[in-house]
C-alpha cells in the first residue's frame, strides 16, 4: 500500500510530496535513531512512547493497522489503528476505526519546534483513518482518545468530545460520526 | 466516497490544524505520566460512588453528613498511600 499524499513545508511555503505506507522496519528505525533522542528528554505527552514494543505487541494481531507518514526519505508520522473492537458510541453497537497511537515525529511538533518543518501530519492520518472507516463500510466512523494537548484540534475537526473517560486514565474520548464528514 | 489529499485538501486542513494551534496527537498511553494521574486520588476513586457504597452499608448507622465526612477521609488518606507506594517504587 501507498498512497500520494502532500505535506505542507513550513519553511518554503509550499507543497510537497508525502507517501503514507504501511509501517516497515526502516520507519522504526527512523523513531530509534531520530526520534527518541529528541522525544525522550521532552516533556511531551508521548515521549515515553516506544513505538517497537507497540508494533512487536500488535504484530499477531489481525485487527491492527500501522502505518507510516514518509517524506525526503525520512518518517514524519506514525499511526496505529484499530479495527472491529471499538464500539460507536454516538451509534451504539456499530463498528467503528479507533486510533490507537497518532504522533508526529518531533520536528513536526510546534510545542518542540516553531514553525515544524512539516504541517499536516496529523490531518492525513486522520483523514486516513476516516477513509478507512469507509472501505470497511464502517460510515467514517472514527473515534480515539485524544492526547490533552490535542483537544483543540479534534474539536475544530467536529468530532463529538465525550469528555473525559476515566475508564481510559481520564482521557478525552473523540469520535466523528457519519453525519459529521 | 472519494478522497482527496491534494494541494486544496492540505491547505484547509493546515488551517484547521493552524487555528487550533497545537499538535496532532492521540493516544492512550500515560506510562511514566500515570503516577501523576493515579496519585491524584480522585483520578480512581469515585467520591459519588464511595459515598454510595458508605450509605448502603453504614446508612444506618452515620448521617449523611458523617459519611461524606467518611469519604472524604478514605480518599484523602488512600491517596497519601498511593503516593507513599510511587516514592517508594521510585526510590527503590
Amino acid at each position: 500500500m501507498n498512497l500520494n499524499v502532500k505535506l505542507w513545508h513550513s519553511q518554503n511555503k509550499q507543497a510537497v510530496d508525502a507517501s503514507l505506507t504501511i509501517l516497515l522496519d526502516r520507519h522504526l528505525d527512523d523513531f530509534q535513531v531520530f526520534w527518541k533522542p529528541r522525544l525522550l528528554p521532552s516533556s511531551e505527552e508521548d515521549s515515553h512512547w516506544d513505538w517497537n514494543t507497540k508494533h512487536k505487541a500488535t504484530a499477531s494481531c489481525l485487527n491492527y493497522e500501522k502505518f507510516a507518514l514518509e517524506c525526503e526519505q525520512f518518517t514524519q508520522g506514525l499511526m496505529m489503528l484499530e479495527l472491529d473492537s471499538h464500539r460507536s458510541r454516538i451509534e451504539p453497537g456499530k463498528s467503528i476505526v479507533y486510533i490507537d497511537f497518532l504522533a508526529a515525529a518531533p520536528w513536526n511538533r510546534r510545542s518542540i519546534q516553531d514553525p515544524p518543518v512539516y504541517k499536516g501530519v496529523g490531518s492525513i492520518f486522520v483523514q486516513f483513518a476516516i477513509m478507512r472507516s469507509h472501505e470497511l463500510e464502517y460510515h467514517g466512523r472514527v473515534g480515539l482518545h485524544a492526547l490533552p494537548d490535542a483537544v483543540a484540534f479534534y474539536e475544530k475537526l467536529g468530532m463529538k468530545n465525550f469528555g473525559p473517560d476515566s475508564e481510559k486514565q481520564n482521557l478525552p474520548y473523540f469520535e466523528l460520526s457519519r453525519e459529521e464528514k | 466516497m472519494s478522497f482527496e489529499f491534494d494541494e486544496k485538501w492540505l491547505k484547509n486542513a493546515i488551517q484547521i490544524e493552524d487555528e487550533a494551534n497545537c499538535d496532532v496527537q492521540a493516544g492512550l498511553d500515560l506510562g511514566q505520566n500515570a503516577d501523576t494521574y493515579i496519585s491524584e486520588a480522585k483520578s480512581y476513586i469515585n467520591y459519588e460512588k464511595l459515598l454510595v457504597i458508605l450509605r448502603e452499608s453504614l446508612g444506618t448507622i452515620f448521617q449523611t453528613d458523617e459519611l461524606e465526612l467518611l469519604a472524604s477521609e478514605l480518599q484523602g488518606r488512600t491517596r497519601e498511600r498511593v503516593i507513599q507506594k510511587l516514592q517508594t517504587r521510585k526510590s527503590a
